[in-house]
């Protein structure tokens, strides 16, 4: 390795908690009654309980546990769309957070009008959006539609329309973190789906510091080197990913 | 710093352009939608203004047609703002996004709008032979009153998040103000209504246009100072509201 390793995602003691709203009406009429009653009906979840860890450049961690373990949620407050209710996170260099919704197409848009707007969504200025257009069209392989309207794609080219713009954002960003949240599938043919996981293969080993959220152990077994087991907001194991994918797979069978 | 508010107005451009554009998706009469709906309450109104005993107002069309595109400006945008947040929650959630854009995407959006509906303003001010050269003041009050528009906005669509139902208590809190400000009609000094219209803010900044506009003058010097400082004020606010907020906006919804 002559790359130098930096500690890229500090965690220390966080926690978060949700104040979850058990009324069954959160609309003006109820606020109002509840301000002038004092009537506080919250029930707090706790998804992150005094979690800590490192991440380093070059190394790929994996998160892996039940739903509502929490692990999105520790995404979302290492990407800082979510504030932690204590302890504190950093993050050094640029951090890019993806996620399997489909950011943004507009269906009534042709896929050049989608491809400006996803890119403007995504961080990037006009002048980079058209520096990237030709490649984004190109690894897509629709260039035959590049002035259709997106609603008469069939649903393998939206997702590739998706991908392609997605991996050249992201590439574009440089990032020194990544947080994927399953998206490793492209979606699409077989042909595509080969070219899009060897994008993501080389996203991955990229150098940067990469978290990986995924129920496919199989997966997290190939891309990572640490996993983190998470339970109900806390690491219930962490280690190799070896060891603890044993250990998984034994607790919790997939069916 | 700098940076950031470029990305935020670039981005809400974009945003806004796109949204104008799906207006009139499809349609070649495009930008005439856009236009039919102030056409049509104007052509009403004048016809019921016209019918109001004593209409003393000069060149009435202008001080109808004024009144009615700046409220139309400030009821589209905040009730868009009122429902801005929650139909782009999924954004919020998943992509690290300036939550403002969507904001002042919506501000912007009407912004363009406002401006055509302007233009016939002053293509009827033209037609009625007035003095157009005063009508190159409007932006300075426009400026103003877009401030004091977003202020509100920030407010309101922060609001939205924690009150479900505040889109629809907007709604009909604008329609009311809609009446109470005086956009087709005149509010005779020395009444009573004269001393609450004080209060509202609408009615002010529509004043400060028509003074401009139709009378060639600046209102007394104190209101327009007043006008003024508490747009910033309220722009101030509302800035202050929504950053204090915006963290907290992503995991309500």
């Amino acid at each position: 390795m002559t790359k130098e390793i930096i500690k890229r995602i500090e965690v220390q003691n966080i926690s978060k908690s949700f104040s979850a709203d058990c009324r069954s009406s959160i609309g003006a009429l109820s606020t109002f009654i509840n301000f002038v009653t004092f009537k506080k009906e919250k029930k707090d979840i706790v998804v992150a309980d005094n979690i800590s860890f490192d991440v380093y450049s070059g190394e790929v961690l994996g998160l892996i546990g039940k739903n509502g373990a929490g692990k999105s949620s520790l995404l979302r407050l290492i990407a800082e769309i979510y504030r932690p209710t204590s302890g504190k996170i950093k993050t050094h260099g640029s951090v890019v957070y993806l996620t399997g919704v489909e950011q943004g197409i507009v269906p009534r848009l042709t896929m050049r009008e989608n491809i400006h707007l996803m890119g403007s969504v995504l961080g990037l200025s006009q002048k980079d959006i058209r520096k990237k257009f030709e490649d984004i069209v190109e690894f897509s392989g629709l260039r035959d539609h590049v002035d259709m309207k997106v609603y008469q794609f069939s649903t393998g080219m939206i997702s590739r329309l998706n991908f392609s713009v997605m991996i050249n954002c992201v590439n574009h960003h440089n990032p020194d973190v990544l947080l994927i949240d399953e998206v490793l599938s492209a979606g699409g043919d077989a042909d595509f789906q080969e070219k899009a996981t060897q994008k993501m293969e080389e996203l991955i080993k990229g150098g940067a510091a990469v978290i990986l959220v995924s129920h496919d152990v199989a997966v997290i077994k190939k891309y990572c080197n640490k996993v983190l087991w998470l339970d109900g907001g806390t690491i219930k194991e962490s280690g190799s990913s070896d060891v603890i994918i044993e250990l998984y797979e034994r607790n919790a069978p997939i069916l | 710093m700098k940076h950031k508010l470029q990305n935020i107005l670039g981005l809400s451009f974009q945003l806004a352009k796109t949204n104008f554009k799906l207006r009139n998706e499809g349609s070649y009469l495009g930008i005439f939608w856009y236009l039919l709906e102030p056409i049509v309450s104007f052509a009403v109104l004048l016809v019921v203004g016209g019918m109001l005993a004593q209409n003393t107002i000069p060149y009435y069309p202008i001080y109808l047609f004024i009144g009615l595109i700046m409220f139309n400006f400030f009821t589209a945008t905040t009730n868009y703002s009122a429902q801005t947040i929650i139909n782009n929650g999924s954004f919020l959630k998943s992509i690290k996004i300036n939550s403002e854009v969507f904001v002042i995407s919506g501000v912007m959006q009407f912004l363009f709008s406002h401006s055509f509906e302007f233009i016939l303003v002053v293509a009827l001010g033209i037609f009625l032979k007035m003095n157009i050269l005063w009508f190159i003041f409007y932006p300075v009050v426009l400026f103003f009153f877009t401030l004091f528009i977003i202020g509100v906005s920030f407010m309101v669509s922060v609001f939205s998040v924690y009150v479900a139902d505040l889109k629809n208590v907007w709604a009909v809190f604008t329609r009311l103000l809609w009446f109470v400000t005086p956009i087709f009609y005149a509010i005779p000094t020395n009444s009573f209504v004269h001393t609450i219209s004080m209060l509202n803010p609408m009615y002010h900044f529509i004043n400060i246009a028509r003074d401009l506009i139709i009378f060639h003058r600046i209102v007394e010097i104190n209101t327009f100072i007043l006008a003024l400082i508490s747009s910033i004020l309220v722009f101030g606010i509302g800035l202050f509201v929504f950053e204090k907020n915006k963290s907290k906006l992503a995991e309500r919804l």
